[in-house]
């Protein structure tokens, strides 16, 4: 069944290729109908889906195997399957890709081009959140930077070549990284069905300390050489997460990407390095976690503090949204560092939850922007006068950003909070690192709230002409409503999704007490 | 009798005089005598080197030998000249360089 | 003696069904378009009727304590439950935040007639009735952070709801800013509870005890909480400048219960702190009770003065807790409720009157007198309610008051409390003599005459705040708490507490007179406005300081941290090309050197072929000679 979902769009994307361009129209309806079809294939899945069993929708066959005679076997496998931290993740790309079909529904240059490349993206990131073997993982990882860097290279904004090609090579930068260290990882697992003679890439056994392999580099005493990768993975992810300071890639690719493409890259993208440290980074090497629990944290609330900071001082309102979740992403680090199983869930719930507001968040600024192309905080004033559905929505999207109760966004924040002070009485953090974290609230009110009162509210002027300041097409509210729909479900009955996520959280504090090798 | 060393050193000039007009000269006819020069040098060579084999008369035999030699040889040599004369309209052997490499 | 009833499903129905029915009227007032004129009427109906329901239910439980949870949502092994807590403080806020929000609901139908947002303005009402509501019956803290901020958001929707004018949306933004440094506190008080008591039900905290430097802490955050929304010392610049809203909405959001919503909280949660934290509070209090009481001093805006005082009582009930009186503390929040939400629509018709539509509103009382004469039964709901504030006998506010001074004269001991009770009684003195001045200055016979009376609509809910401030609804009898009260175990007044009490008030009349007698034409005020300090401190201290940090450290990303990336670009980026040159200059160069060589050497050997049969012969020549040389030799 997953599987359906990976390949559906890929292999469309191949079949457009052949796809004669007198009928782009028609495009764009083929794509919407793969989405669909995603969506239907991923209710089947959610039906038969129980949460507390552990690996389902499980496919397996051998990718390649070659004898490399004394040296054992090279393998890799096709693994995928969904648990509890893979399934949400994967409701949440469906919906936001469907999402961002609706969004760039009105491109018109290169149109081919444009679906082809989304459809590869599409198949990607599902294929990333779905895979086990870590291969496989890296590829499909791999696999998206091509799709975005066209993407963002040629549908963008004024400055769009020098986005795109800092983001692709920033995050290559990061790649490398991770790939160096799925290579110790191979180099010093053993496959436990072939102990001895082959290495592994199955994430589920590299989870596993038993299956090490004596006097390897990462031998369970060598305490110095997994922090070192540990470190090294984190670097990595954390350019991908992103967390200050390697993070200057994202306010540029956002804010000259266009809409559909920056809804993708912060709702779903972003969550791939958060992802990727839960997957394997963690229950690998969960020593080296632990050693390295206090400088995670740290990471986390400066990026809490200075995307917020940021924020503020942004003139353009899509840079705006950008450092905001450069911010919220810095929760999802505090919540993994502190070592909890409610700071854990947290920072899972955050990463959901931020990808819906900030995919709305950028939904709404690209409405204004599809109106005017004018993105500057300060040339407007008093939209509320003429935009008044907007400026709901706008209302309820940026208290949602900010962490208000009855909003998703307050669910994951505050089990990050109650996490992490918890783990400053266990020892594992300080107080003030969880106390410096919740000024970043008040940062997040301050921008938010400068900017309604800014443009949103007081005496109407802009710009740009006010005839073209119309109000929200339909096609608008398809997108805005479903999404805060879902905001507000997951804020106010947050067990929707707890029920899928507590088992996998308390499957991996299990693992992370592993501590002793 | 006339010391062979004398007649040596009036051959060797003679063979260098004919190698000057050879390599010298700018008329083909001009080469031919000098060619003669040296057919002449090796001739008187020959017959005064024979004095230090005497009884045998070798030497004087290869001289009339190379007389009639060099006869025939001039012969076929200045209609080898008016033949390429008619050809190239030139008895200068520097300007009949068809075999030249064309760089 | 408060004993635990047994909820039966009837009962939590009934208070579910309270709860929720603000939050229908809010929903329906949103999104129904329609015929707009019977939205409103729609909302008071809905708020009536839950208001009903709150009786019965206060009928029902009152005094006992009634408790039902479910579980909301788990995380890892924890389970964070959602549930109702009926204790006696809160069945009883609950029907006086009912009462006051319908009156208010009745009383905006009048006031907003023509406003074109009004089904905007009635579901945030509502909306706000609907999060005081259950932050009141609520027995998770958690649950009870969300109501918190969810006040605040309807308070910033109700303060903006002119959202035209940036006056408003400025005193929005501002309120809700201090707000959430305010739920700072809140929330680090959460999470130290979460840490060290493992559970955030409040009844299962109330069985747990703390030690000393944890409770202090917890205590010292929740006050910062507190200090946030109820406007306390120095967190309170933001309610003068909220009255920028309807005038509806500042009395039932910043009169009556948002800003009670902090000393509700602290009543309910006292028990969790330490006495060097009930210290604080109390000094805290006390300290806002002067500030707030010589700010009414200062202002000549009617709404403003009302705002000041609001902000001092709040300061006298935040005293009155950290000196123990839970429920002195309680009573006064009930009584001030009604009659400060009467002087706040009272006031609401005066502006109504004195204000030409279309232009700003008059609020200034040096122009508001003159209309006594025309509509004396508002005069005389006034002079009651303004009776109520100071103090004066057979007012409920009397009562509030009593109870107050009372316990803090029992307990005086040592020089502190002593010095706590002089606090108590200038601070009544104060409210005495600012009550006074604004009525001197409202009341004061004047040539203009306004002819029209009020219109009903407004003056009903008047009335019956009115009659609300008076001693009947608290008490049996005008000196001490008999009757339902009596519950809640008040301290009985002495003879010299009702001795001080009627002196303080006679002191503050006499000081107000002599003052205004003076000078009867000019104003009084003391120069400073005591909102300055800390409104100044945020303007210029802490708002430049952000603004200046934001842009510091936005240059820091866009300088030197993508500068340093781009440094690196551009070094990686001249290595490439300096390897480039290297790559063909040297490399490739050896290559095409070698190649030259050989053509060098083919073009020197192609020179000996030139054609020329006599270099052909001397070249041959040459050979042969050496050749010769090489075999003699």
């Amino acid at each position: 069944m997953i599987s359906y979902l990976i390949f559906i769009p890929i292999v469309s994307a191949l079949i457009l290729l052949t796809w004669p361009v007198r009928h782009v129209k028609l495009i764009r309806w083929w794509v919407l109908g793969v989405s669909l079809a995603q969506i239907v294939v991923l209710s089947g899945i959610l039906i038969h889906y129980d949460p507390h069993d552990s690996w389902q929708y499980l496919e397996k066959t051998s990718w390649f195997s070659l004898s490399l005679g004394t040296w054992g076997q090279l393998q890799a496998e096709y693994l995928v399957a969904l648990d509890g931290l893979s399934l949400p993740l994967v409701a949440l790309s469906v919906f936001i890709l469907l999402i961002a079909v609706i969004s760039s529904w009105n491109t018109r240059e290169n149109e081919k081009g444009y679906w082809i490349l989304f459809l590869i993206l599409n198949g990607s990131i599902i294929g990333t959140f779905c895979a086990l073997d870590l291969l496989l993982f890296y590829v499909f990882f791999e696999f998206m930077l091509i799709p975005m860097y066209f993407l963002i290279g040629m549908w963008g904004g004024p400055r769009r070549e020098y986005a795109s090609i800092k983001f692709f090579l920033y995050t290559l930068l990061g790649s490398i990284f991770i790939l160096i260290g799925i290579i110790v990882l191979y180099l010093s697992y053993q496959d436990p069905t072939q102990p001895g003679l082959a290495h592994t890439f199955n994430i589920i056994h590299l989870s596993n300390p038993a299956n090490v392999i004596p006097e390897s580099w990462l031998d369970g005493s060598q305490t110095d050489h997994r922090v070192i990768l540990f470190s090294i993975l984190f670097i990595g992810f954390a350019i991908k997460l992103p967390a200050v300071p390697l993070h200057t890639w994202l306010p540029d690719a956002h804010v000259e990407a266009p809409t559909a493409i920056s809804v993708v890259l912060a709702a779903l993208l972003l969550k791939m390095g958060g992802y990727g440290l839960i997957r394997f980074v963690y229950p690998a090497l969960p020593d080296a976690a632990l050693a390295m629990n206090y400088t995670v944290a740290v990471v986390g609330v400066i990026s809490i503090l200075y995307g917020a900071i940021n924020a503020l001082a942004s003139k353009d309102l899509k840079r705006l949204v950008a450092y905001s979740s450069v911010s919220h992403m810095g929760f999802v680090l505090l919540g993994l560092a502190s070592g909890t199983s409610e700071g854990v869930s947290g920072a899972i719930y955050q990463m959901i939850s931020h990808g819906l507001i900030s995919a709305m968040l950028f939904v709404l600024v690209g409405v204004l922007y599809d109106r005017t192309h004018d993105r500057d905080i300060n040339h407007y004033s008093g939209l509320s006068n003429r935009m008044k559905p907007f400026t709901g929505f706008v209302l309820l999207a940026f208290f949602a950003s900010m962490g208000l109760p009855g909003f998703s966004g307050f669910i994951g924040e505050v089990l990050v909070f109650l996490g992490a002070f918890r783990s400053s009485t266990l020892g594992t953090l300080d107080a003030w690192i969880a106390i410096l974290a919740t000024v970043g609230l008040v940062l997040g009110a301050g921008y938010y709230l400068w900017t309604l009162q800014r443009m949103f509210f007081g005496p109407f002027s802009s710009h740009t002409s006010a005839e073209n300041l119309t109000d929200l097409t339909t096609r608008e509210y398809v997108m805005l409503v479903p999404l805060a729909g879902t905001i507000l479900l997951l804020g106010i009955l947050p067990q929707v999704l707890m029920q899928y996520i507590n088992p996998f959280v308390q499957q991996f504090m299990m693992l992370l007490a592993q501590v002793t090798f | 009798m006339i010391p062979v060393e004398h007649i040596f050193y009036v051959s060797v000039s003679l063979l260098v005089t004919g190698v000057v007009l050879i390599l010298t000269k700018r008329n083909a006819l001009m080469m031919l005598m000098g060619l003669e020069l040296i057919l002449n040098a090796a001739n008187l060579n020959m017959i005064g080197f024979n004095q230090l084999h005497k009884p045998a008369w070798d030497g004087q035999m290869a001289g009339l030998f190379i007389v009639i030699i060099a006869v025939c040889e001039a012969a076929v040599g200045i209609a080898i000249i008016l033949q390429a004369y008619r050809h190239y309209f030139s008895s200068v052997p520097d300007q009949i360089s068809d075999l030249k490499d064309p760089w | 003696m408060v004993s635990t009833l047994v909820f039966d499903p009837s009962l939590v129905a009934l208070t579910l069904a309270v709860i929720l029915t603000p939050l229908g009227s809010a929903l329906i007032c949103f999104f129904v378009r329609g015929n707009r004129r019977f939205i409103p009427v729609l909302a008071c109906l809905f708020i009536g009727m839950a208001g009903v329901g709150s009786g019965v239910l206060m009928a029902r439980i009152f005094p006992s304590v009634a408790v039902a949870t479910i579980p909301w949502f788990s995380a890892g092994a924890d389970t964070i439950q959602v549930g109702l807590l009926l204790n006696p403080y809160s069945t009883v806020m609950l029907s006086v935040v009912l009462i006051i929000s319908a009156f208010v609901h009745v009383y905006s139908i009048g006031y907003l007639a023509g406003d074109p947002h009004t089904h905007r303005y009635f579901s945030w009402l509502g909306f706000f009735t609907f999060a005081m509501i259950g932050f009141v019956v609520s027995s998770n803290l958690l649950v009870t952070f969300c109501f918190w901020e969810l006040i605040g958001l309807s308070s910033y929707r109700l303060i903006g709801h002119w959202q035209e004018k940036k006056v408003a949306a400025r005193a929005a933004t501002k309120a809700f800013m201090v707000n959430r440094v305010g739920d700072l506190g809140f929330l680090l008080a959460l999470m130290m509870l979460w840490s060290h008591a493992g559970t955030l039900n409040i009844q299962e905290l109330s069985q747990i005890s703390l030690p000393s430097p944890v409770s202090t802490m917890v205590g010292l955050c929740l006050l910062l909480a507190v200090t946030g929304k109820s406007a306390q010392f120095p967190f309170f610049h933001w309610l003068p400048d909220a009255m920028a809203g309807p005038t509806p909405v500042s009395a039932l959001i910043h009169a009556a219960t948002m800003v009670a919503a902090g000393v509700f909280l602290l009543i309910q949660l006292s028990f969790l702190f330490s006495p060097m934290a009930l210290l604080v509070t109390s000094g805290i209090g006390l300290l806002t009770l002067l500030i707030g009481a010589w700010g009414a001093f200062t202002q000549f805006d009617l709404k403003k003065i009302l705002a000041y005082s609001t902000i001092s009582q709040l300061g006298l009930m935040v005293a009155a807790v950290g000196m123990g009186n839970q429920a002195g503390a309680f009573f006064h929040l009930m009584t001030h409720a009604f009659f400060k939400a009467g002087l706040f629509l009272t006031a609401g018709i005066l502006i109504h009157q004195f204000s030409q539509p279309g232009s700003e509103p008059v609020q200034d009382i040096r122009h508001m007198s003159g209309w006594s004469n025309s509509n004396r039964l508002l005069a005389l709901c006034l002079l009651i309610l303004g009776a109520s504030l100071i103090g004066v006998p057979l007012t409920s506010g009397f009562l509030s008051k009593e109870l107050m001074l009372s316990h803090a004269l029992e307990n005086a001991s040592d020089s502190l409390e002593w010095g706590q009770v002089i606090i108590l009684i200038l601070g009544s003195v104060l409210t005495t003599a600012y009550t006074f001045r604004m009525l001197f200055y409202i009341l004061s016979p004047s040539p203009d005459h306004l002819a029209h009376k009020a219109p009903v609509i407004l003056m009903v809910p008047v009335i019956l705040l009115t009659f609300l401030s008076l001693f009947m609804v608290v008490s049996n009898s005008p000196w001490a708490i008999s009757g339902w009260a009596g519950a809640f175990e008040p301290v009985t007044p002495t003879l010299s507490t009702l001795f001080i009490s009627v002196a303080t008030v006679i002191t503050g009349i006499v000081f107000s007179w002599l003052l205004y007698k003076e000078k009867p034409t000019a104003d009084f005020s003391p120069r400073q406005v005591p909102q300055f300090f800390p409104d100044w401190m945020q303007q210029h201290i802490f708002v430049k300081f952000t603004l200046a940090m934001a842009e510091g450290s936005r240059q820091l990303d866009l300088k030197w941290i993508d500068g340093i990336l781009h440094t690196i670009t551009y070094v990686y980026v001249t290595f490439s090309f300096v390897v480039g040159w290297f790559d063909r200059t040297i490399v490739d160069g050896t290559v095409s050197f070698a190649t030259h060589i050989v053509a060098g050497v083919g073009r020197l050997f192609r020179g000996l072929m030139n054609g020329k049969i006599q270099s052909y012969i001397a070249w041959g020549l040459l050979a042969i000679l050496s050749l010769m040389v090489w075999i003699l030799y």
